[in-house]
């Protein structure tokens, strides 16, 4: 990034990590533009501080994969916010379509919408109270990790039977997780499913079965795990009938959702 | 931590206050039809995870008496109709390349691995080349002393029971 483009005091340094990267730099300042629909130029008028990186000392969440340009704040103390006039109660959604053609996964399978888009100032008027959904909020103040009630990897059966493998994470030894264990976050700057190690193995050991070995899971930092087949392969042998059964921590409702496996499967690239 | 895939399946809605964060999420539009958001109480049904079992044959025409050869195939390997030993105790696999030599053994000087006191099937040629992952020297197999360079294959036993392993090519 060339600096001299902004009017700013370079002297003003930080140390911190955002989205799994542990970093140093400078504090910068400079108007925001983003592409937006329907609205050519959608830019903060202010200059707002951003963050740029002249050093990298950890990266937790994308080993061994792009960073692209960086990582926008969307927080609610985010700069980003006076774009939309800093309203008191701010509201924002994600509404992304499918990125990975799931035809391999239901052969009539058609997405709704073709772009991805994030409501600024609104939420989507596609979904309303009366749809099911459930509620749920931060198990502390001030964090974006989410309390897990129930995490599970299994099936529900077309005779609307279930059965559900418990992956939660226990692991509540306050030098790893402590009172964290048993949380997640939702993140766009991160892939796929992110599992604590004890959780990512027993999910490894359980695929590694329903494939009848074939799949190969690295138990490493960004670990994964290959198929030996394309995704079309496993269809008829049921795999993507497999989901996790996750219920948050939550008492505004008793809803638990079903996340398909095929959410986090794609043909390699 | 659900990433941006997790999004595919969810709509993810969020309310900003003073007092912190609210998210509803409604399954999303654009999802598989399997995909749902309930609190309906399901009876146990059986379980999809039954270890399964698996028979390896031999290979009539190339095993000898008391010395089984079974056949699988190996990326990396050309030949359509490879075979191989099997070692209960090792955790690799081993594969001779086109271009094994021998450092002279016993009374047989250097030469070609498919030569005396070897007598191995050079099989090896890298094509299609899998993935290189390091080189090893002088590791013990079977008891050959080997060295040369480890890649990440796929291997299939009778068309099928394929899977990603290490295989440690011989040199």
């Amino acid at each position: 990034m060339d600096k001299d483009l902004f009017d700013t005091d370079q002297t003003v340094t930080y140390a911190a990590t955002y989205g799994g990267y542990s970093t140093s730099g400078v504090i910068l300042g400079a108007n925001i533009c983003m592409y937006a629909k329907d609205t050519p130029y959608f830019c903060n008028v202010y200059s707002s501080d951003f963050y740029v990186a002249d050093a990298v000392y950890q990266n937790d969440w994308s080993y061994d994969t792009n960073a692209q340009a960086g990582i926008f704040g969307f927080g609610s103390d985010s700069p980003v916010w006076k774009i939309v006039g800093q309203p008191t109660t701010k509201l924002f959604d994600v509404y992304l379509t499918n990125f990975n053609s799931w035809t391999w996964a239901q052969t009539n399978y058609v997405a709704t919408t073709t772009g991805s888009v994030m409501n600024f100032g609104q939420h989507s008027t596609d979904y309303t109270s009366a749809d099911n959904h459930t509620t749920f909020a931060p198990f502390q103040q001030g964090s974006y990790l989410f309390g897990l009630k129930q995490f599970g990897f299994g099936v529900t059966w077309a005779n609307n039977t279930e059965f559900y493998e418990d992956v939660s994470n226990w692991d509540t030894d306050v030098t790893v997780y402590g009172l964290a264990a048993n949380t997640t976050s939702l993140a766009l700057d991160f892939r796929g499913l992110g599992l604590p190690k004890a959780s990512f193995n027993k999910f490894a050991n359980l695929l590694s079965v329903a494939t009848k070995g074939e799949s190969t899971c690295l138990s490493v930092k960004s670990g994964y795990c290959a198929l030996s087949q394309p995704c079309e392969h496993y269809n008829s042998l049921g795999l993507w009938s497999l989901d996790f059964k996750v219920q948050m921590e939550t008492s505004e409702d008793d809803n638990y959702m079903r996340i398909p496996l095929a959410t986090f499967a794609a043909n390699y690239e | 931590m659900l990433g941006g895939l997790f999004f595919q399946s969810f709509y993810a809605a969020y309310t900003l206050t003073q007092n912190g964060a609210n998210v509803e999420l409604f399954v999303n539009k654009n999802t598989l039809d399997s995909t749902e958001i309930t609190s309906e109480v399901r009876a146990a049904g059986p379980s999809p995870f039954q270890v399964p079992t698996a028979q390896i044959k031999t290979d009539p025409l190339t095993e000898k008496s008391g010395l089984p050869t079974f056949p699988a195939t190996i990326s990396g390997i050309t030949d359509s109709a490879p075979y191989f030993l099997l070692d209960f105790e090792s955790d690799k696999t081993v594969v001779w390349s086109t271009t094994c030599k021998t450092t002279g053994i016993g009374s047989y000087p250097a030469g070609d691995c498919s030569e005396n006191p070897t007598l191995m099937k050079m099989g090896f040629d890298g094509s299609p080349l899998p993935t290189t992952t390091g080189t090893f020297t002088d590791a013990q197999f079977g008891g050959y002393v080997v060295s040369g360079t480890k890649y990440t294959s796929e291997i299939c036993f009778d068309g099928f029971n394929c899977k990603f392993i290490d295989v440690y090519g011989v040199d």
